[in-house]
């Protein structure tokens, strides 16, 4: 592995991981500002919103995402799929509930 | 932290109407309780790394451990992300 790995060495200068430490200390500050407004059902969608830019910052810069192999894309892609299926799956209880009216 | 357990089929539902707490506090420790494990684990896999490194283990063509421990403390910082505002932020009002 190392071998494969060593004839692709790609160099991460420093500067690229403390502007991505900035961007996100700035998302988490537009995350806890937005706490204090009131949007109703969107301050939940709001968070989640930024917190997905977030995660996507997390996994292109600091995963090393960004500028790898198309299958490597393709097996982080998988991840995220099967989380949603899994979700998917407990929020179709979740959201359906009481539509039809069980006697025990 | 004002709901209050009431007595359900779920899976947790013996370990929940036993314990005196809401579900969302049950939820709370839960989440932090096993968030902090995997920071824990973290923290030592990074010590560990940090004693390899200075006694010269990696190379420019050596560093596979330490892009490893990166994506697994990197996954452990994404978790974070999710679960701040979802603890924190959701149900502030």
């Amino acid at each position: 592995m190392e071998t494969t790995t060593a004839s692709l060495v790609r160099t991460h200068p420093a500067k690229l991981y403390w502007r991505n430490c900035a961007a996100l200390m700035a998302l988490l500050a537009m995350t806890w500002s937005i706490g204090y407004i009131d949007l109703g059902m969107f301050n939940v969608i709001v968070a989640l919103a930024i917190a997905i830019i977030k995660a996507l910052l997390v996994v292109l810069f600091f995963m090393h995402i960004k500028g790898d192999s198309r299958v490597l894309h393709l097996a982080a892609s998988i991840g995220v799929i099967w989380l949603l299926v899994m979700l998917a799956l407990t929020l179709s209880d979740y959201f359906t509930r009481g539509w039809v009216a069980i006697n025990h | 932290m004002n709901a209050t357990v009431t007595r359900g089929p779920g899976l947790f539902a013996p370990i929940i109407t036993f314990l005196p707490v809401s579900y969302f506090c049950w939820l709370y420790f839960a989440m932090t309780g096993l968030h902090a494990i995997h920071v824990t684990v973290g923290i030592f896999v990074m010590l560990i790394l940090a004693l390899l490194a200075h006694s010269g283990k990696f190379t420019t063509g050596h560093y596979t451990p330490i892009e490893i421990a990166g994506l697994y403390w990197h996954f452990v910082d994404i978790v974070w992300i999710f679960l701040f505002p979802l603890l924190y932020l959701a149900g502030h009002r």
